[in-house]
């Protein structure tokens, strides 16, 4: 017989506080458990339980919450890590760790469930149970006699596996008939008996929560779900008297040998970094520094200037301190082979932003231009790993993903997860649905919320939409939906962030499968590795990246001198740069080109690079949120003097004029003037990322004000910046990657101010990215003066190309524009194209393109230098005779050409050529842009448009003067931030203009303003001081009537 | 030939405004006159609307949330293609005895052919003005036109040309000014069509067969060939249903039972109609009563004697709604009825003999119809823990387990405090109250046994208070 160790009276003396609960879901059993891991072992703690194990449905995804919050609360409560299972209806059982080879075991049962289903599901094998060696096993009968016997008479075969009875007294009218067959099983079969309660919520109040997920879970509503929900609150955590009185002391006894024997613990995990890195003969530090030298050669040519030398010096020794080589060094050889495939990359983040990861081309931020020390972001006392994300080419990022799992091999490498969580909109619609609400009502009320709303919240706005509060069912929507937010809903896959370790990563933590094929995740998402000290490594796609790559490739084809990053840079700051960025001519540059971003330009007039950091992280909801914007601008335009209220904040705003704009300043704030700990700053920092889903920033409210009073602060200045803080929460920008972003928001605007063909051209053959259509990008380029010709079968490559006629660089687009022509075909017509190109339609139609390919070329008009009008080539390409065998085969062209010649065989004709504005319509059917008219220029022709005032002649205008615009609205936008006010961007063919409507006016002229897609303003043009030219919508007219069909986007805010 | 193409744009808003109710019946109900859209969910567009929408300025094509931005408040009708479906074939019933050749050819447009009918109408006019007036009588809204096929005569109507043509000369030019969007062919035929500059349908005739023929497919060619009205069309046409099935949208949201009558008594009155046309009558009929978002409810009536007027199921169909209640506001009724007898002499004999029979039905189904079917339920056991709701909750379902040992024979109606001594012997089970019914409290309930030997379900509340709850046999 399998029996427990330990005697009778050990177990009296240890009574009534000694209890272990070993099987307790939290709400990482999702839909299941309703309470959080670390509202489990505080509770369990404060009980007195010895121990608690977290044992989600085959996972893990909740224990390192549970670990976090014992390290963080320093409870007494041991935590035992172990997973629940359902083999099939006839067993169900919890394995145990008990120490890390159980650990190990654990991991790869659940990675093997899990890969063999789809995302989210696992199918456990027969084939799992008999490997089982090390876990400790704890079964749960079914009450089903036949399966029991089966299944007891199996376990018992497996020598390996200890086997313990889980016994389960819930009050629920059964318990009676789970006792008497616990000790049938036991006495038959001599397995031990262990008290289990099979935990789903830390407290009895929250049955109805939990009645809720499972009504979610089952599809139906709180009514319906009968006999199947709980009956009562008994799986709850209870108190250890009342389990004394619940179970027979022998069974708690059991239970408590069983705990004790676990003995494993998360902090015995040692990540290992894969040591393949290193070259034999060298340590990690040694190689490192090898590493960092060959880069300072490159990084400074000039000589190490000694002050340089010394943070080096500094890096290093901390580097080494916190063992953190490996991680660089990972990051250094990913961002080699970038280097060495061309790919262009760009680090980011407290840690990129050092000397080492400059010396080692992680980044380009040249570390002398920034306040920004490596120190303060690897802090000894805070034991948190680095932060280095790096940003590559998105159109390429899928090279570096496949090395990384080439070099270290699918086993070793895997995406952390993220954990989706229940928003407001989920959570009210499923707390809805599950209390009976129509699902069409929930939609309506969930539309009309203004979430957004400061001064009514939401709870008091549902009594407008019908619900009335103090109706019982709509107040346990509210209570409930409260209660619901935050809580875990599934797992998805980040971003980005790739864990990689020296074994298999399964036996560290279970991988399951992610949504995407042939991706696979961990179970734990970048806290809990944060958490943890693992390190993952963040390979980010930026298209920017890939614009400027390619923009460089088409300057160096023309000059001796390789422009780079580091070159453009190294230039120092540029005043026509800047003089541009001034003006706002930031269409297509990187982060500075939305509306927000361009209006904000003049007001800032930034002049230098540091300048840009902060333009970067001042138009952001964070800072604009916690009214930030204004005091800022009103010193840096020295109309008003910057003043203090200690040495300690000079220090740390020096720099942002006394305005904290920056994620890290408001940390330092925390501990310069609140005294906050470094540990405690940095659960500030988590609670800020974190407010919105869990609210957790308010804990620190109190502490943080009373700590700014304590040092002698004004109360104001404490309440105003734990709102700030507020506002930044989810929306600061870490000055550290501001940093690493104004480096290419300044590159991009150096190119497309030296380079614009080259920018141009680049930047359209990295599209989809950005905030601009090609056909935006394309009026821009025309503005600056550039000739852009459209696609055409003899001079487009397959992507866009720079072509120099006379001197002149201009804008040849590719075919890969025409809508429905395939890359791979649009490559055949380029590489079967004759040297002189094609002189007939015919030689085109002998590459063997789909018939709606060729089609599409010709409504594209790319046959425009050998044939007729589009209308008519299109015809002939749509004639089924023409692609008859006579014309199959290897026939040299010029045999084709005199059997089938044009001027030989009846030519089809269709009779009618399209007018100018058809053609406009065409282009923007086939290429969506044109190049010849906008549509605005074909209008000025039909209608007498005289008292219209044009975008490029609104600077003429006297200010406040009244104007009448029109133009294609491209933008309608209406910010939070904005109380109320509407952007509209309207386009007409000399530029765009910027139109403020207020929402009384909107309200007065709602059907035109919501549906004109032609409008038409008369209002008041205002020039602000900097530059900035608006117009404030009086009246408003519909002209779309005007465009009839002619359709152009509209980014509608609906 | 001579084909008449009727194309009912708003159908489902005219079965919502035509209730059918007198003007005072309206008035009563206070059935709005505010803006109407309906809106297609699949597609998030407005399908019908208004005068009062458009008056709005909602369009048809709009999306819900714009309709919603220009008019907060208007009323909302899901499109539903079964539904106007339904009313097309109650209208092609109508038609039915006008005109023995109608196609139904989706689910709001019908053809009709005229060309067969003319000489029994004594000319085009008369012919034209009888259908009309049948179908003046439905306050339906169509748009129609004639042509010598029926796709001729469909783009005519889809355009909205609304005239009636005899001649082909009339036609032609109608035809031929027609955009080439209205015309039945694939959406990828027009679409290769006007990217070639022809968007209108005299542009396509013109052209000569053979060059479409080399471009496009037979069922391109053929569709052209209707189009000019070369070929004998191939449709299947209608043919009246053998059961009765009436369909009524209802103009706004009824939450009071009360208020289904004046519309359920108009179906019944349609049916009525077509138990007299036919000589008919029937013992069963069903009411289906649609909502928004719970399962259409069900509602059967059945009479111990065939009944053929509609005052005759009025009365029962009025003791039977008294005790509805209705999951949440109707959106429409459906009146189907397809068991019918031959009225006949004999069948009066034949019931006569068979009184007491007919007497113990009639009994029962008055007091089912009028106190409902929870008075007459056998005694059986629900889907809840909680004993209060034991007897009146949702029926237990053959898949849920039952697995506690302590439900009792009897349940009090109310817990009754506990007056006499007993002796526990089997508990505590303890049950959380269901919290979305009552205010939360838990109880620990026992069986437990009087010196008499009566054993009881018993429980003790939260205050320590001893009550009785049932009682085992």
């Amino acid at each position: 017989m399998k029996q427990a160790s330990g005697g009778h009276k050990a177990y009296l003396a240890n009574t009534p506080m000694n209890y272990s609960e070993l099987f307790c879901q939290s709400h990482y059993s999702f839909l299941t458990g309703a309470s959080s891991p670390a509202e489990l072992v505080t509770t369990a703690s404060f009980l007195g339980y010895q121990a608690i194990a977290i044992t989600d449905e085959c996972s893990v995804a909740g224990v390192v919450r549970a670990f976090d919050e014992i390290n963080h609360q320093r409870l007494s409560i041991k935590l035992i890590i172990g997973s629940y299972f359902v083999f099939d209806d006839s067993l169900s059982f919890v394995l145990l760790c008990p120490n890390k080879e159980a650990y190990s075991e654990l991991c790869r049962i659940i990675t093997n469930a899990r890969r063999r289903s789809e995302k989210g599901e696992y199918q456990l094998a027969e084939w799992d149970l008999r490997t089982i060696k090390h876990c400790q096993f704890i079964w749960l009968p079914s009450g089903k006699k036949e399966y029991d016997d089966r299944w007891a008479t199996w376990l018992a075969k497996q020598s390996a596996i200890n086997v313990y009875i889980g016994a389960q007294r819930l009050l629920d009218g059964s318990d009676h008939h789970r006792f008497e067959n616990c000790n049938y099983l036991q006495t038959t079969y001599e397995l031990p008996v262990i008290a289990c309660t099979g935990v789903l919520m830390h407290h009895s109040e929250c049955l109805p929560l939990q009645h809720v997920l499972h009504a979610t879970r089952v599809h139906t509503r709180i009514d319906d779900i009968g006999r199947a929900a709980l009956s009562n609150a008994e799986r709850s955590l209870r108190t250890t008297q009342k389990i004394k009185k619940l179970y027979p002391e022998k069974w708690l006894l059991n239970t408590n040998n069983l705990a004790s024997q676990c003995s494993f613990c998360l902090s015995e995990l040692c990540y290992q970094y894969p040591a393949e890195l290193v070259p034999s003969g060298y340590t990690p530090t040694s190689y490192l520094r090898v590493c960092v030298e060959k880069g300072i050669k490159r990084r400074f040519p000039d000589g190490l200037p000694p002050e340089i030398s010394a943070i080096i010096e500094k890096e290093l020794v901390l580097i080494k301190e916190q063992e953190y080589e490996y991680f660089f060094l990972t990051i250094y050889d990913i961002v080699q082979f970038a280097k060495q495939q061309g790919i262009l990359y760009q680090g980011r983040g407290s840690a990129a932003n050092s000397v080492v990861c400059y010396c080692l081309e992680i980044t380009a931020v040249d570390p002398r231009q920034i306040n920004v020390l490596f120190e303060r972001f690897i802090s000894k006392e805070r034991n948190e790993p680095p932060d280095i994300d790096v940003d590559f080419e998105h159109q390429r990022r899928e090279e570096i993903i496949q090395y990384i799992f080439r070099k270290y091999g699918r086993e070793r490498t895997a995406i952390a997860a993220t954990v989706i969580c229940y928003r407001f909109k989920s959570a009210f619609k499923d707390v809805g649905k599950a209390l009976g609400f129509s699902e069409s009502q929930l939609d309506f009320v969930i539309k009309q919320i203004n979430r957004r709303d400061r001064v009514i919240p939401w709870k008091s706005q549902l009594s407008d939409l019908g619900l009335d509060p103090s109706n019982k069912r709509v107040s346990h929507l509210i209570n409930l939906t409260e209660q619901l937010l935050g809580t875990p809903r599934h797992l998805s896959q980040h971003v980005g962030g790739f864990v990689i370790s020296a074994g298999p990563l399964y036996e560290l933590v279970p991988v399951e499968n992610a949504a995407m094929p042939e991706r696979t995740i961990i179970q734990w998402d970048k806290d809990d590795i944060e958490a943890l000290g693992l390190l993952k490594v963040d390979v980010l796609a930026l298209g920017m990246l890939s614009a400027i790559r390619r923009t460089f490739e088409l300057i160096n084809k023309q000059f001796p001198v390789e422009v780079n990053i580091p070159f453009i840079t190294k230039l120092g700051d540029d005043k026509q740069v800047f003089d541009m960025i001034c003006q706002a001519d930031t269409v297509g540059v990187f982060q500075i080109e939305s509306r927000a971003q361009m209006s904000m330009l003049p007001r800032l007039k930034p002049r230098k690079y540091y300048d840009l950091v902060v333009q970067i992280a001042i138009v952001r909801p964070g800072p604009i949120q916690g009214d930030m914007v204004h005091p800022y601008l009103i010193r840096r335009h020295g109309n008003e003097v910057v003043s203090y209220p200690s040495k300690d904040v000079e220090k740390v705003l020096s720099r942002t004029m006394g305005v904290p704009i920056f994620q890290e300043q408001v940390i330092q704030l925390a501990m310069v003037a609140a005294g906050f700990s470094g540990g405690e700053a940095d659960q500030l920092r988590r609670a800020m990322a974190s407010w919105k889903k869990d609210g957790r920033i308010f804990e620190f409210r109190d502490k943080l004000i009373k700590g700014m009073t304590d040092k002698g602060y004004d109360s104001g200045f404490a309440h105003n910046l734990f709102e700030q803080i507020k506002g930044f929460a989810g929306y600061g920008f870490p000055e550290s990657h501001s940093a690493s972003f104004a480096v290419l928001a300044y590159v991009s605007c150096w190119l497309k101010f030296y380079f614009p063909v080259e920018f141009y051209t680049a930047l359209l053959n990295s599209w989809p990215m950005g905030f601009y259509t090609p056909s935006q990008l394309v009026q821009d380029a025309k503005r600056h003066g550039i000739t852009v010709y459209p696609p055409c079968i003899n001079n487009s490559a397959v992507e866009h190309l720079m072509v120099v006629e006379n001197g002149q660089k201009q804008l040849q687009l590719g075919l890969i524009l025409v809508k429905g022509l395939s890359k791979e075909s649009a490559e055949i017509v380029v590489q079967q194209r004759p040297k002189k190109g094609f002189s007939t339609v015919n030689q085109v139609r002998q590459l063997n393109l789909r018939s709606n390919e060729l089609e599409a070329l010709a409504s594209a008009d790319a046959f425009r230098l050998i044939s007729g009008n589009r209308y008519e080539t299109r015809w002939q390409m749509m004639d089924s005779q023409g692609s008859l065998p006579l014309f199959d085969g290897d026939t040299c062209y010029q045999e084709i050409d005199s059997v089938y010649d044009n001027s030989k065989v009846e030519k089809p004709l269709l009779g009618h050529a399209p007018s100018e504005a058809q053609n406009l319509l065409e282009d923007y059917a086939s290429t969506g842009l044109s190049v010849s008219r906008h549509p605005i220029s074909l209008l000025r022709q039909e209608k007498d448009l005289s008292r219209i005032s044009w975008a490029n002649t609104l600077a003429g205008k006297h200010n406040r003067s009244v104007v009448s615009i029109l133009g294609a609205v491209t933008g309608r936008q209406a910010p939070g931030t904005a109380s109320g006010v509407t952007f509209l961007t309207l386009e007409d063919d000399t530029g765009n203009i910027n139109v403020v409507v207020w929402q009384a006016t909107a309200r007065a002229q709602q059907q035109v303003f919501l549906k004109a897609k032609l409008l038409q303003v008369n209002g008041i043009v205002e020039h602000s001081k900097e530059g900035v030219i608006h117009v404030i919508a009086g009246k408003l007219i519909d002209r779309t009537a005007w465009l009839e069909t002619i359709a152009i986007p509209s980014r509608d805010f609906h | 030939m001579l084909w008449a193409y009727l194309y009912f744009y708003q159908i489902t808003l005219d079965t919502h405004q035509e209730s059918g109710l007198s003007p005072v019946d309206s008035a009563h109900l206070e059935i709005p006159s505010s803006p109407v859209i309906v809106y297609c969910e699949k597609t998030n567009h407005i399908v019908q609307r208004n005068h009062a929408a458009l008056q709005q300025g909602i369009e048809i094509g709009h999306g819900l949330a714009q309709a919603a931005a220009l008019c907060p408040h208007v009323c909302i009708i899901p499109f539903n293609v079964d539904n106007e479906h339904l009313t097309l074939t109650q209208l092609a019933h109508r038609l039915y005895p006008l005109a023995s050749d109608i196609v139904l050819d989706t689910h709001n447009t019908l053809a009709v052919r005229l060309d067969n009918l003319v000489h029994y109408y004594g000319g085009h006019k008369a012919l034209w003005s009888t259908l009309t007036h049948e179908l003046s009588q439905s306050n339906v809204h169509y748009h129609f036109a004639t042509a010598w096929s029926i796709e001729a005569a469909k783009v005519l109507a889809l355009k909205g040309i609304d005239r009636y043509y005899d001649n082909h000369d009339d036609i032609r030019q109608s035809l031929s000014h027609c955009p080439l969007s209205l015309t039945a062919l694939n959406k990828k035929t027009k679409e290769a069509l006007t990217r070639v500059g022809i968007h209108r349908v005299h542009q396509l005739l013109a052209m000569p067969v053979h060059e479409l023929g080399r471009r496009f497919d037979n069922n391109t060619i053929t569709y052209l060939t209707a189009l000019r009205g070369e070929v004998f069309p191939r449709v299947k046409l209608f043919r009246p249903a053998e059961h009765f099935e009436h369909f009524a949208l209802l103009p706004f949201d009824v939450e009071n039972t009360q208020h289904l009558i004046p519309f359920m008594e108009k179906l019944l009155e349609y049916l009525a109609h077509y138990l007299r046309a036919r000589n008919l009558q029937t013992s069963t009929l069903s009411f289906h009563i649609a909502f928004r978002d719970q399962p259409s409810n069900h509602l059967e009536i059945k009479s111990a004697l065939p009944q053929s007027t509609s005052d005759s199921w009025l009365s029962l169909l009025k003791l039977r709604i008294e005790n509805l209640v209705l999951p949440e506001p109707a959106v429409s009724l459906t009146l189907r009825c397809d068991n019918f007898e031959a009225i006949d002499d004999n069948n009066g004999d034949f019931f006569s003999n068979r009184f007491n029979d007919v007497a113990q039905k009639q009994l029962i189904g008055r007091l089912n119809a009028k106190l409902g079917e929870k008075c007459t339920f056998k005694p059986s056991i629900s889907n809840t823990h909680q004993f209060e709701y034991m007897s009146n909750g949702p029926r237990l379902t053959k898949e849920t387990v039952f697995s506690s040992d302590i439900v009792p024979t009897f349940l009090f109606e109310a817990p009754k405090p506990l007056t006499q001594s007993t002796q526990v012997c089997f508990g505590p089970v303890r049950l959380h109250s269901e919290w979305w019914h009552d205010a939360p409290h838990k109880r620990d309930y026992f069986i437990a046994q009087t010196r008499q030997g009566v054993r009881m379900l018993i429980f003790k509340d939260e205050a320590s208070k001893w009550w009785a709850q049932g009682l085992f046999s």
